[in-house]
């Protein structure tokens, strides 16, 4: 003791300055370093917390992009396989349409054979009508100058001998 | 009721057949004079006609007509009656009385008509006969 009081070292005024401290640092403690120390740990927890939504939020950005990509694709798909089927369609009702234009065109260019086989046919007839008319006129006529009494004596003679 | 041609000409063939010459007198006149008071007298033409049929009918008269452009000659329708008796339209007719009609536009041949039946020889027939057959080939 007789040493430290030597030294100049006043023990009283230590051990006041360790209370002074242990009461500052309680003091600290309480009012400074708990509040801190929990705004630490709150900031901590809610960064931990940010980046946990932030990873959640990334990972259902990847989601919702992948079933985007997923939903894109399959509509893809589909509006193929709808241009194919209407290609499909499209040929098939063109290829109906030419059968059928052809039908209709070999109908029109056999009636219009028929047409002229029957119009020729009746040409025909018609001159041949025409021909035998004037046969019978000019047969009559050289007949009427021919046949005088004697004549028609003899086609009378004739006619009843055939009966 | 109203009366026919035929059945007055029946009618009177009945009144005058197998009746002598007096009563067929008497009978016609009777007729005429049913005849007008039917007011049919305008029919008269037609009853004579149908008279005249069954008269030949009954009697087996045979009525052509015979036309041809000149008048036939008398062997000419012997001929004719001779060959008719044959054909089997004529069977069972005793006699073949002609109506002559001479007709220019026969040309040549004749043309006989007997009843609804007609035998057409005439030049004029065979001409158009050839025509038809030139518009059929």
């Amino acid at each position: 003791m007789e040493l430290i009081e030597k030294l100049g070292i006043d023990w009283r005024l230590i051990i006041a300055q360790m209370v002074n401290f242990l009461i500052l640092l309680a003091v600290l403690y309480k009012f400074l370093y708990k509040p801190v120390l929990k705004m630490l740990t709150d900031r901590t927890k809610k960064i931990e917390q940010g980046i946990k939504d932030a990873e959640r939020i990334k990972d259902e950005l990847v989601k919702a992009e992948t079933q985007k990509e997923q939903k894109i694709l399959a509509a893809k798909k589909e509006a193929e396989s709808i241009v194919l089927s209407a290609q499909k369609v499209a040929e098939e009702n063109r290829q109906k349409y030419l059968a059928q234009t052809k039908k209709e065109a070999q109908e029109v260019v056999d009636k219009a054979k028929v047409q002229i086989a029957n119009e020729k046919e009746k040409m025909i007839k018609e001159v041949r009508a025409d021909v035998s008319d004037m046969v019978a006129m000019a047969t009559n006529k050289v007949l009427e100058d021919v046949v005088d009494e004697e004549v028609d004596k003899k086609v009378v003679e004739h006619t009843i001998s055939k009966l | 009721m109203k009366i026919k041609p035929k059945q007055y000409a029946q009618t009177l063939f009945e009144i005058t057949n197998e009746a002598s010459k007096d009563q067929v007198d008497a009978a016609v006149e009777g007729f005429v004079g049913l005849v007008a008071k039917k007011g049919d007298l305008k029919q008269w033409p037609m009853i004579i006609e149908y008279f005249v049929k069954i008269y030949n009918k009954t009697n087996k008269i045979a009525e052509i007509r015979v036309n041809s452009k000149n008048k036939l000659t008398t062997s000419h329708l012997n001929s004719l009656e001779e060959k008719l008796k044959k054909l089997v339209i004529f069977e069972g007719y005793k006699d073949f009385k002609f109506i002559e009609n001479t007709n220019h536009d026969l040309i040549g041949g004749v043309k006989i008509e007997f009843e609804d039946q007609v035998i057409d020889t005439s030049l004029k027939s065979r001409v158009e006969q050839l025509k038809i057959k030139m518009s059929q080939n």
